[in-house]
């Protein structure tokens, strides 16, 4: 598997992750930017791949409750 | 005994899912990432000008962000939305590093529009979970 793999994922996260390293180096290639630059943008990656996983647990834990409180309810009338 | 039973099942469906402080849609969170998404989104037409991204826009963000960092650490949640704050901390960080703390003077309109999509990016993504949390 190589980058032009992970560019076609059906992963939304993962394909858009892969297109946006993808231009950052294409744009350090043609020297349009420097490596420090290129550097801080590909950390700026990692982060947004924290931040999906940390709004991924928001919206696992709003479903649960959801189920939770939908539970509570049938419980309560049979108990 | 059937409580009992009810408690068991409950237990072992949600773990502790169930005991930890609800999650409620808070419109004060919302506004302070909706800040920051807004900073990023208009500060890109001063990319061609790094004298306004240093004076102007880099401050805003800074200041932006450490609003919702100090927001979320204290909110008795789960403190998801305090982590995600502290990513965006983190890419604010390095904008400013590269503006302020290195020997290039001039940084690229390519690298500022970078930086400022991958912030909007993240809070956009920020904003829909916390968005999903019940009035």
């Amino acid at each position: 598997m190589n980058v032009t793999d992970l560019v076609a994922s059906s992963d939304p996260l993962i394909a858009s992750t892969a297109k946006l390293a993808v231009s950052y180096k294409d744009s350090l290639d043609k020297k349009l930017m420097t490596q420090e630059e290129y550097d801080d943008l590909m950390d700026d990656l990692v982060d947004l791949k924290r931040i999906d996983g940390y709004a991924l647990s928001i919206e696992r834990q709003v479903l649960v409750q959801k189920a939770f409180d939908i539970i509570k309810a049938f419980a309560g009338l049979i108990i | 005994m059937k409580k009992f039973i009810s408690v068991l099942v409950f237990g072992s469906l949600f773990g502790c899912a169930a005991i930890t402080a609800p999650l409620v849609f808070d419109s004060s969170e919302y506004e302070h990432y909706l800040q920051i998404h807004q900073t990023a989104k208009f500060g890109k037409p001063s990319c061609t000008n790094p004298a306004a991204i240093r004076t102007i826009v880099i401050p805003t963000l800074t200041r932006n962000v450490d609003d919702l960092l100090v927001y979320t650490q204290f909110k008795t949640n789960t403190g998801l939305s305090y982590k995600m704050a502290g990513e965006l901390n983190n890419m604010v960080v390095g904008m400013d590093k590269i503006y302020n703390y290195s020997a290039n003077t001039t940084p690229s309109k390519i690298y500022c529009e970078a930086k400022l999509n991958d912030i909007q990016l993240g809070t956009a993504r920020a904003m829909t979970a916390i968005g999903k949390e019940p009035q």
